[in-house]
């Protein structure tokens, strides 16, 4: 977010500054004003004098690689790293510049770092997010382990952002933790996650990411139904080996799902049960059939096609009495209204018996 | 939250004296100072009279950024909320986020002077954006340009990362 005023010499920053100020001709507030006397700039280390909350709330914005590149500044800034409570580990710090690609040493160097970061951190300061995002510079033993620490510190958010390169199925134990905000991205469906995730206790918002969704039961029913989930979003899984997806869950609030062609939703069902949801978006690729029940606190409703995609008016018709409850709804996408402009005329049959007051509109 | 208080109902707008900690007297309209959730906080226990909040952490130079900072994010969020009820597109929120930028844009004496009085009021978005600010500062430089920029002195018998 910063201008390039990083570059500018400190001395045009202010006189920058002072021209802003006096630009602004409202009267100043103070009853008696008097002349600035206070140097801008007396030499004095005020940021080491700041309490250590607020030093460890601006490192918490920082990847670890710059954290660590602090305790070197002074011994008041030396151990200030152990006891932050965001962490975010990033690979991108670690590329070499002239090379492209990141051969095995700086995979490596990123692997230990977060190891000793994580081995020699205060065990006894919490952790309030750990945030990965290595792409392919880590192996799967080590993000296990990652998570195990997550785990077992009682983290609250964990962003995970991983390609293992090969199928890989992640470990079960997170799920069976307190870890209330799990946002998972992968690329590209190579990571599938547990069963576990279904009913994780604590769970309030789950983000998957091209990822591939959970084995299921024995009939390739994957149920999501974890009791405290409120925010949900699916986005690219796949799909191919599941046969309904099942998503029944009493706290859930915001529901999103968007699918390409290559998600292989196009032969699974979807059952949708949520008395509290009020926010439900669909994107892409339909499903094979919608099950939409009990959606009574249903505020928004947004449905988006895809373009080339054929659009059966029964299924339609079914996702349409599905959403009876809602006050707003949004159906687009080009199939709906260029290329079968008769299926379009019956949808708006059938939704005029379904929405007595509903005002038609097609672009 | 703060839509509760409707200044339209009284046209003498209710004001609330903000004093500095070298004694300088404020005054400010009400929702602006319950930007602060220190100040919201103490609003609700006070009597109604009383409305004199003595900010013994915070010199009156960087009070009045702090007002002129909450001014404006009171005035921009109703222009935006006005622009949303009339569906008109605006690009307040863009606006303000480039004002911000310009706000927070001053020397280092003066963002601690903020850091510190944001935290004592506690207004979040102030704190996240100064702490943003020095974040951004430390960024991509290196242990020796940081010590120069923050005047840091190093009393580290051995430094360890020397070598590197």
């Amino acid at each position: 977010m910063q201008s390039p005023s990083s570059s500018y010499q400190e001395s045009e920053e202010e006189v920058d500054q002072e021209d802003y100020y006096s630009d602004d001709d409202r009267v100043s507030l103070r009853s008696n004003k008097r002349t600035k006397t206070k140097s801008n700039n007396d030499g004095r280390d005020r940021i080491s004098a700041l309490p250590d909350p607020l030093l460890h709330h601006i490192l918490s914005f920082m990847d670890m690689k710059e954290v660590m590149g602090t305790n070197s500044l002074s011994r008041r800034w030396r151990y200030l790293w152990k006891y932050i409570p965001i962490l975010s580990f990033s690979h991108i710090l670690w590329y070499v510049k002239h090379k492209m690609r990141s051969g095995d040493s700086e995979k490596r160097m990123f692997m230990d770092f977060v190891k000793q970061v994580l081995l020699l951190r205060d065990i006894s300061s919490t952790i309030k997010i750990l945030s990965f995002h290595c792409s392919r510079y880590c192996k799967t033993d080590q993000v296990d382990d990652w998570m195990r620490v997550a785990v077992t510190r009682h983290v609250e958010e964990v962003i995970l952002n991983y390609d293992p390169g090969m199928y890989t199925v992640l470990p079960g134990f997170i799920f069976n933790s307190a870890i209330s905000v799990f946002k998972l991205s992968s690329f590209p469906h190579a990571l599938q996650v547990p069963n576990s995730i279904c009913l994780a206790p604590k769970l309030k918002t789950l983000e998957l990411e091209s990822v591939r969704l959970p084995e299921g039961n024995s009939i390739c029913e994957v149920v999501f139904s974890c009791p405290m989930l409120e925010n949900l979003s699916i986005i690219y899984c796949d799909h191919s080996h599941i046969y309904m997806l099942n998503i029944s869950a009493l706290q859930l609030k915001n529901l999103k799902i968007q699918n390409t062609v290559e998600c292989g939703n196009s032969s699974c069902f979807i059952s949708i049960s949520a008395p509290n949801l009020t926010s439900l978006r669909l994107k892409g690729s339909l499903y094979a059939n919608y099950y939409l029940e009990n959606l009574s606190s249903l505020v928004d409703a947004k449905i988006e096609c895809l373009l080339y995609e054929r659009v059966y008016p029964q299924l339609l018709i079914k996702i349409l009495r599905g959403l009876q409850n809602a006050t707003s709804l949004e159906l687009s996408g080009q199939s709906l209204s260029t290329i079968h402009l008769d299926i379009v005329i019956s949808i708006g049959g059938v939704a005029s018996l379904v929405y007595p007051l509903l005002a038609f509109k097609t672009t | 939250m703060k839509d509760s208080f409707n200044p339209s109902i009284e046209p003498p707008k209710k004001t609330v004296t903000l004093v500095s900690s070298d004694g300088y007297d404020f005054e400010v309209e009400e929702e602006v100072a319950l930007e602060s959730q220190v100040i919201k906080d103490g609003f609700e226990d006070k009597a109604v009279d009383d409305r004199e909040y003595l900010l013994f952490n915070v010199h009156s130079d960087t009070l009045e950024l702090i007002i002129k900072y909450c001014e404006k994010h009171v005035s921009s969020r109703k222009s935006i909320s006005a622009a949303a009820a009339s569906s008109s597109s605006s690009n307040g929120e863009e606006a303000l986020k480039e004002w911000d930028e310009h706000f927070i844009s001053v020397d280092t004496n003066t963002l601690y002077d903020i850091l510190m009085a944001a935290d004592y009021l506690n207004i979040k978005s102030l704190l996240d954006l100064a702490i943003q600010k020095v974040a951004d500062t430390i960024h991509g430089r290196s242990p020796e340009q940081i010590r120069k920029k923050f005047n840091i002195e190093n009393d580290s018998i051995i430094d360890p990362w020397a070598s590197e």
